[in-house]
Parts: C-alpha cells; sequence; structure tokens
C-alpha cells in the first residue's frame, strides 16, 4: 500500500493517481509510564480552555500582584498598623505587602478550585470518561498522576507564581547590596509556602470531587467545607482556647505566612493558631485529598468496561 | 484474519473468574478466530467479564491470550493493540471530536502529531467530516456512535470490540454502521469481535460467532457450522401465487416428500439425485407460478435457542420464531 | 371504534419542530410506530400519553384529550424509552405505587400489581430490588408498571432495547398476547424486525408528518417509483441472465455474488418468465425470493433511502 514506482527515468510518466489508502503505524509507541503527562497536559489545555474558569482566577491573581507591588513600590517606608516585627516595632508597608496579600492569593486560588479542580474527576466520571481513559494502556495511578500534575501546574501559576513574583519585587526594591543579600531567604521560603498552598489547593478539591459523582454537588460540598466549615473554626479557637482554626486551609496558611515571614499580626485569625498545627493541618489536608482520589479512582476505574451485559 | 502469522485471535486456557460464590466464568478452554465474529450470549452469560479479562483488567485463573499476548502480564500492550468501542457513552466532556480522538490517539502511546494525523483519517473514516470540530456534547446518536468507533479505530489496532455498536440508531444509520463494520476487516486490516443482542446485525456482518451461556461458551466457529449448512440442500421451503396443494401433490408423484404449509407454502424434502429444478417442472406442467424457494435453513434465532438450550438444561419453549409472513403480493 | 384521532395536530417547542399538522386515526390492534430520529415519534407518543399538548389541532384518545382529562388518562398506559425508577424498591413496590399513581385505588393495587408483574413473567424476581435487575428485567418491569391499571390503550416505546434473544422473544409473546386480549397496543421501535415479528400494521413518521399507514405489504405494492426486485442465487447466473434479457417485462439486471438480481414492474408475468428461463437454461436453482417484502426495504423506499445494494 505506498506510492506506484516512478516511472523508469527514460519515459516522463503520463500521469499519477496516488493511493491514499491505509498505513500501518509502524513507529514505536510511548511507554506506558508517560501516560500521566499526555493526561496532565489534556488538564491544563482544558482548564485554559473557556474565560471564566483559570483566565479569571488568574485575572484576579495579576491584579492582586499588580496591587501589591505597586503599594510596595509607592508606599515605602511607611508603616502599616496591625503587622509587627520579632522586635515588636511596627512594618514597614513594603515589608508587610508579601504576608498580607497571601489572603488575596488564596481567595484567588479557592476561585480557581471551585470552578475547575472540585468538578474535574466528578466529570470525568458522569461523562463516562473512565470507560475511555481505562480501556486503553492507562492504570488507574497514571491517572491520578496526571490530574494531580496538571491541576498542580494550573493551581501554582496563581498561588506560587504571584507571591514569588512579589517576592522578587521585593528584593528589586531593596537598599542596597547588602540588604539584597539578607533578604534573600524570602525567595526560598515564599517558593515553599507557595508549594505547600498549591498542594493543598490541587488536591483537596479534587479530593471532593473524587468523592461525589455529580460535579455540581462536589462544588458545592468543596464550598461548604472550605468557606463555612472553615468559618467556624476560628470561633472554636477562641471558645476552646487552642488551635483547632488550624483546621480552617485559609487560617492555616496566613498563620504558616506570617510564622515564615517572622511578622506577627496584632489583629487577625493567624494570631490564634500554632504554626507548627497549621502546617500539619495542611500537610493533612493534601494527604486526605490524594489518599481519597486514588482510592475512589481505583475503585470505579473500571466502570462501563464491557456494558451493561 | 489473524494477527501474526498462524496464530489465533484469542486462546482462552481453562479461564476462570470468580468473585466470591459466583462463577462468571466456568473454565473456558477455546481459540476463537475469524475476520469478524459475533459474540452472543444472554444478559449473565459472562461476556462482560471476559472482556475485562481479555484486555487484562482483572485477575483471572487460568490463562487468556489475545493476539499472542498473555493478558496477566501484557495487559497494556494488548489494550494499545486492541480497540473498544463501549456501549454506554465514554466521552470527555467539552472536547471536540477531533481533540477526543487525537488525544485517544495519544493515550495509546502514539505521538502527538501521528495521534492528530490519524484522529482526521479515523473520522473521515467513520463518516463525520463536517462537524468533528465542535463540542461532542452537542451531537446526535448517530454521530456519537460514529465518535466511539473512530476513538477505537485511532491507534491502528489489529482487533476491534464493538459493544452493540448499533445501538439507538434509526434504520438507515445503522445500516450505514454495519456497512463500515463490514468494510473494516479489508480497509484497515484489523479483524472484530462484535458483541450484540441483535442476530440480524451478526447475520449481515459476522461470518464467526461464539456463543455462552451462563459463564461456558456453548459454541465457537462459523456461522456456516453453526446452521448446518450442507453441500447440497434437499429440504425446501417453496413458496407460491396459490395451489400449494396442487404443487405438493404433484412433487409427491414425482417422488418428493412434501408437507403443505399454507395455501401458498409447501416444504419439499427432494428425492436423490433430483435439484430444484425438478420443482420448477412439476410446476410448470401444472400451471403453478414459483414465487421463492430457499432451503430450510435453521434460522440463526433458532440455532442460537438450540446452543443455549444445550449449553445448561432446558428452558421454556419459546414462541414459534417470528411471525410467519403474510401473503406476498 | 377511533381509539386514537389526531386532526391537523401539530407540536413545536419553541422554534423545533415535533410533528406538523398530523391527522390520523388509530382503531385498534398492535400497530408499529417508525421513523427517523428526530422525526416527532417520541413527540407523538407523548402527546398520546397525555404529557403534552398539541400547539394546534386536536388529539383525541377515546374521544377525550389525554393532556386535560384525568379519567382519558386513566386508560392509558406509557412505558417511554428512558426511565429512572428508584431502584431501592423492589419490583413488586414499584408496580404498586405507579398503578396508585395511575388511580387503582389502594385496596386493589397490590392485587393488581401482581397480576401485571405475573403477565411480564416477573413472579419469581418480583421481591428483588430494582437496582440488581439486568436490562431484560428492567424492560419488563416497565412493561409492568404500563399495564398494571389494566388499560385499554398501551404506548410502548423501545421496549425491547439491550434484551437479550432469549428474553426478547418471550416478551414479544407477550406483547402479542396483550394485543389478543384487546388491548390497542403501539410500539415504537427502531429495531424494524422486532416490528415485523409483533404486527403487519405501521404509521411512518417521517419529518414531523405522518408518511405512510397500514399494513406494510400494501404499502408495498404502493411505492410503484420502486420497481419490485426479484433475487436468483443458481450455479450459471449469465445463463439465466441469457434468457431474460430479452424479456420486456425486466428492466434492469445486476450480477452478484453467486447470483442475480433483477428489477420489474410486472412481477406477476415476471416471474413466470423466470420459471421459463430456468428451465430452458438448465441451471440449478439455489434460492429464488424477493428481498422487498420486508419492513426494512418499505421503510428504505418510504425515506428516500436511495437504491440498497
Amino acid at each position: 500500500m505506498s506510492e506506484p514506482a516512478p516511472a523508469p527515468a527514460a519515459a516522463a510518466p503520463a500521469g499519477t493517481i496516488y493511493d491514499l489508502g491505509y498505513k500501518r503505524y509502524v513507529g514505536a509507541r510511548q511507554a506506558t509510564s508517560t501516560r500521566w503527562r499526555v493526561i496532565a497536559k489534556n488538564q491544563i489545555a482544558s482548564a485554559w480552555k473557556t474565560w471564566w474558569r483559570w483566565k479569571s482566577a488568574l485575572a484576579f491573581a495579576v491584579i492582586v500582584t499588580c496591587i501589591a507591588g505597586g503599594v510596595m513600590f509607592l508606599l515605602q517606608d511607611r508603616m502599616v498598623t496591625g503587622v509587627l516585627l520579632p522586635s515588636g516595632i511596627a512594618a514597614t508597608i513594603t515589608d508587610a505587602a508579601l504576608p498580607r496579600s497571601i489572603q488575596w492569593y488564596s481567595r484567588a486560588g479557592f476561585l480557581l478550585s471551585l470552578t475547575i479542580g472540585a468538578s474535574v474527576i466528578a466529570r470525568d466520571m458522569q461523562s463516562g470518561a473512565f470507560t475511555f481513559y481505562f480501556a486503553r494502556s492507562v492504570r488507574p495511578r497514571d491517572y491520578v498522576l496526571g490530574k494531580l500534575g496538571g491541576m498542580f501546574a494550573v493551581t501554582a501559576s496563581i498561588m506560587l507564581a504571584g507571591p514569588l513574583a512579589l517576592a522578587i519585587a521585593r528584593l528589586a526594591l531593596s537598599d542596597s547590596t547588602d540588604h539584597l543579600l539578607r533578604l534573600l531567604p524570602m525567595l526560598p521560603k515564599t517558593l515553599a509556602l507557595g508549594l505547600v498552598a498549591t498542594l493543598v489547593f490541587t488536591a483537596v478539591p479534587l479530593g471532593f470531587s473524587a468523592l461525589i459523582r455529580n460535579p455540581r454537588h462536589a462544588m458545592a460540598l468543596w464550598a461548604v467545607y472550605y468557606l463555612v466549615i472553615g468559618g467556624m473554626m476560628y470561633p472554636l479557637s477562641v471558645v476552646m482556647k487552642n488551635s483547632i482554626g488550624a483546621l480552617d486551609i485559609s487560617t492555616a496558611i496566613d498563620a504558616l505566612t506570617f510564622e515564615l515571614f517572622d511578622m506577627t499580626q496584632t489583629w487577625g485569625r493567624s494570631k490564634r493558631v500554632d504554626p507548627a498545627l497549621a502546617l500539619t493541618s495542611l500537610l493533612g489536608h493534601a494527604a486526605a485529598g490524594i489518599a481519597l482520589v486514588a482510592y475512589k479512582v481505583r475503585r470505579a476505574h473500571l466502570e462501563g468496561i464491557g456494558g451493561s451485559s | 484474519m489473524t494477527a501474526d502469522a498462524g496464530r489465533p485471535l484469542i486462546e482462552l486456557g481453562h479461564l476462570t473468574k470468580r468473585y466470591g460464590a459466583i462463577t462468571a466464568l466456568a473454565d473456558v478452554d477455546t481459540v476463537v478466530d475469524g475476520s469478524i465474529i459475533g459474540l452472543l450470549g444472554p444478559n449473565g452469560a459472562g461476556k462482560s467479564t471476559l472482556l475485562k479479562c481479555l484486555l487484562g483488567l482483572i485477575p483471572y485463573e487460568g490463562s487468556a491470550r489475545v493476539l499472542g499476548l498473555l493478558s496477566a502480564t501484557h495487559g497494556a500492550e494488548i489494550r494499545d493493540r486492541v480497540g473498544y468501542m463501549p456501549e454506554q457513552e465514554a466521552f470527555l466532556s467539552g472536547m471536540s471530536a477531533v481533540e477526543q480522538c487525537t488525544y485517544a490517539g495519544e493515550l495509546s502511546g502514539l505521538p502527538r502529531t501521528e495521534a492528530m494525523q490519524r484522529a482526521h483519517a479515523a473520522l473521515y473514516y467513520a463518516g463525520l467530516e463536517e462537524k468533528r470540530y465542535q463540542p461532542i456534547d452537542g451531537y446526535s446518536t448517530g454521530m456519537k456512535q460514529r465518535v466511539k468507533l473512530a476513538q477505537a479505530l485511532v491507534h491502528d489496532p489489529e482487533l476491534l470490540f464493538l459493544d452493540e455498536p448499533t445501538n439507538g440508531l434509526d434504520p438507515r444509520s445503522r445500516a450505514e454502521m454495519l456497512e463500515l463494520i463490514l468494510d473494516l476487516p479489508a480497509r484497515r486490516g484489523c479483524a472484530i469481535v462484535l458483541s450484540t443482542h441483535l442476530l440480524p446485525d451478526v447475520e449481515r456482518v459476522c461470518d464467526h460467532a461464539m456463543i455462552m451461556h451462563q459463564g461456558r461458551v456453548g459454541f465457537v466457529g462459523s456461522i456456516a457450522e453453526l446452521r448446518g449448512v450442507r453441500g447440497r440442500d434437499v429440504e425446501l421451503a417453496v413458496e407460491v401465487k396459490a395451489d400449494a396443494a396442487r404443487l405438493g401433490a404433484a412433487l409427491a408423484a414425482a417422488g418428493a416428500t412434501c408437507e403443505v404449509i399454507s395455501a401458498v407454502v409447501v416444504h419439499v424434502n427432494l428425492p436423490a439425485s433430483a435439484t430444484s429444478s425438478l420443482v420448477f417442472h412439476e410446476a410448470q406442467q401444472i400451471g403453478v407460478q414459483i414465487r421463492g424457494l430457499a432451503p430450510r435453513r435453521e434460522t440463526l434465532e433458532a440455532a442460537f435457542l438450540r446452543v443455549i438450550t444445550q449449553t445448561t438444561g432446558p428452558r421454556p419453549a419459546p414462541a414459534p420464531a417470528l411471525a410467519a409472513r403474510p401473503e406476498a403480493p | 371504534m377511533t381509539v386514537v384521532a389526531a386532526l391537523g395536530c401539530s407540536k413545536w417547542y419553541g422554534h423545533v419542530l415535533g410533528v406538523s399538522d398530523v391527522t390520523w386515526r388509530l382503531r385498534g390492534g398492535i400497530v408499529g410506530l417508525l421513523g427517523p430520529n428526530g422525526a416527532g415519534k417520541s413527540t407523538l407518543m407523548k402527546m398520546m400519553a397525555g404529557l403534552l399538548r398539541p400547539s394546534r389541532g386536536s388529539l383525541t384518545v377515546f374521544g377525550g384529550s389525554p393532556f386535560d382529562d384525568v379519567a382519558v388518562r386513566r386508560r392509558i398506559g406509557y412505558a417511554p424509552e428512558h426511565e429512572k425508577t428508584w431502584d431501592e424498591l423492589s419490583a413488586l413496590e414499584l408496580v404498586i405505587a405507579m398503578a396508585r399513581l395511575a388511580g387503582v385505588p389502594a385496596g386493589r393495587a397490590r392485587e393488581a400489581a401482581e397480576a401485571a408483574i405475573a403477565q411480564v413473567g416477573m413472579t419469581d424476581a418480583m421481591h428483588r430490588r430494582v437496582r440488581g435487575f439486568s436490562k431484560g428485567m428492567r424492560q419488563r418491569t416497565k412493561l409492568a408498571t404500563a399495564i398494571a391499571h389494566d388499560p385499554d390503550l398501551l404506548l410502548f416505546d423501545e421496549p425491547l432495547t439491550g434484551v437479550d434473544p432469549v428474553a426478547r422473544i418471550d416478551i414479544v409473546e407477550r406483547i402479542r398476547a396483550l394485543g389478543a386480549r384487546g388491548k390497542t397496543i403501539v410500539v415504537s421501535s427502531h429495531v424494524l424486525y422486532e416490528i415485523e415479528a409483533l404486527t403487519s400494521e405501521i404509521v411512518v413518521i417521517y419529518r414531523g408528518q405522518v408518511l405512510a399507514e397500514g399494513n406494510i405489504y400494501e404499502i408495498r405494492k404502493l411505492i410503484d417509483r420502486h420497481p419490485h426486485r426479484i433475487r436468483i442465487e443458481c450455479d450459471r447466473p449469465r445463463a439465466v441472465a441469457a434468457a431474460l434479457a430479452t424479456s420486456e417485462h425486466v428492466s434492469r439486471l445486476v450480477f452478484e455474488r453467486g447470483g442475480l438480481l433483477l428489477e420489474t414492474r410486472d412481477p406477476d408475468r415476471c416471474y413466470d418468465e423466470i420459471a421459463a428461463a430456468v428451465l430452458a437454461s438448465g441451471v440449478t436453482v439455489s434460492e429464488l425470493g424477493s428481498p422487498d417484502n420486508n419492513l426494512g426495504a418499505v421503510f428504505d423506499y418510504l425515506t428516500g433511502g436511495g437504491g440498497r445494494p
């Protein structure tokens, strides 16, 4: 089934019809272990599709970055009330802008998780995509890794890139080389914080989307958990005089942030929550989310294969 | 059509699958080969379990080989070389047919550009030209079935499993889908296992059949074998315009055994060394017009029921198969 | 007695056409309702079942409007194509519930339900939950819910989808038994051989209108646009063809695998000439017949399927 051999060089061909027939694929096939990358790329591409999912959350994050950056630049050396350095002096706006902005990035991250993360796996389960995936050489672990990896990249564009941008801006605004070197540890700290936050905002919503089949119900449940149940944790902290507030994701992130940057807030939720517990809570949430996804996908992955009979 | 020289498509060696107390597959030991093979059986016969074993998706006892590969150890490789068209919906929401088929190709190990080219080729083959860039969510049933077929073809499989491919299609689309299926072995060089409840579909496209019942295989072989097609047909059903009784009498006088079924139908058993020409001869002598003549073979439905009954105990007798055709004009 | 009378009946969903200007009478018996997808079969069925009101014109069942008149609706049993039932109920509980909804008094409901279940052959399984049922059992249960209140008009939309061949024969017999008891039954299906097994009376809906109605074979006779086809399978088709080529009644001769397909506008004369040709040329005929006298061919011709091979 290949093109007819050209006529001998002596005579010019009078006319040729090409055989458009089917050609078998004789090339190599990618190893099964690379499937997760295909899935991750697909997840990223599909997240980018409409304007109101990734793009709107990203726009929100960009606005936050610009405002925080602008504030850092324009209002240098002004003191901010409510944020104290370890020595007890009030911090400057420039120093406080990054930690204070984390809350806003969390909001953008939550928006993203609500519109995409919390419905990803539920939507797949409902539309029969599991049959699509698992009748091929995709194993449950490839699917889980691909979804987590893809959503991690998407979420990182907000919860990691944003704070890093601000950290770099802060360094750029330093007064001297010495100052710059002293501030340099900000970068790895921001990186670590961003990674933890991204992990939480990836794994937990995905966990909810694996928990419930209906995408809308999954989104609703995630919203209830994050906003309502999370919102109840801080008052409980006050009442019970302990750190149960660490169970609220946004509070935990805040507490961790201020601890990392050696500042304290004179008011606000992060005051009441022990940072170590906050970190434990965040990592615990992430682990639970991943475990839930792995468990649910493994249980449901053979659905639909073989039909109803 | 076999994949590797001389190797059958599917080899099952004492294949058994138990779910606790329930035996889904009971010591199935057989070889399946052919070009288009119909997989038939009542609900609960074990077809779904068999498919999962063949794709290497569940553990089992015994051995199952597809295209020469053992499914317990080479499941992923088998799934790269086998295409599956599921009965239910199996789509990702929000993607177009082209995107989905490309994705399917990539998930089967093809590099991206190769997958894209083949996705388009598969969609052309399945007859989806204009709508292939639109999201699948808006497709009609017929179009969705075509996309499912294209998805199963994109990675150049050597064997295809089609599960109720004509589900929900109106008669015209059904005929078109069956035409596509008939063409596949020649155009794409793949063999097909067609799992369906619709016996006319099997009659139209299949050359071999595998009948399962209660976890056992009742029959594996060609359709001709199943229906007991013999070399020379001596048992005929003859349809006439009128006066079947007179024809019956005339043929009986000529040595045939006849049974008059109705005013226009007579069953004839030819004597040795006679051919159907005897019927025409006698009919012309007495002025009876022959309108139809056919060997009295078992219908596929009757053969199927026979196999099912033999595979377990007797079942309640079915109604006389299909309404007797009213007289033709 | 007219069971269903449609007069200039049209139904529009916004811009989408359901049926357009349908005038039709159904007097009784078992009737097959056929048509391509989207032609209006479901719309017509739903109007007969009293679920939709015609946008224009009228559709009466037993002389009354099924949409408005509860008494009329009580005489109609409808088994739709798709159904989400309450899976936690047992078959018996489900049929009792539906019978009560259809107006069977509480005291009699159980008895009526059990009778209906016996009629569809589900007595052994009637106490099991619907959740665990195979497709065939679900279809039978659906039929039982439609007949429990002993209606006079039965509407079955795709009653045999997904049913295995063994169960199909049984259910077909049971539907025929219902028809023999005097019920009027309308069965809609895409699988033409199922309709053929049930009845020879059909109604064809095409592009929202009634295209044809009546006996399949009478309709065939009326389609004289398409000549009658006769197929001859024999050992030497060309010899027979030579003898037939001179006949003025044969309009077309096509050589096929193993035989000969001819078209004629005068089948009666043609059959005589075929017999003469067979004897004259001395061929042995293995099969002779017309591929036209079946529902598939009739449907094809009516809906413009073009020449089938």
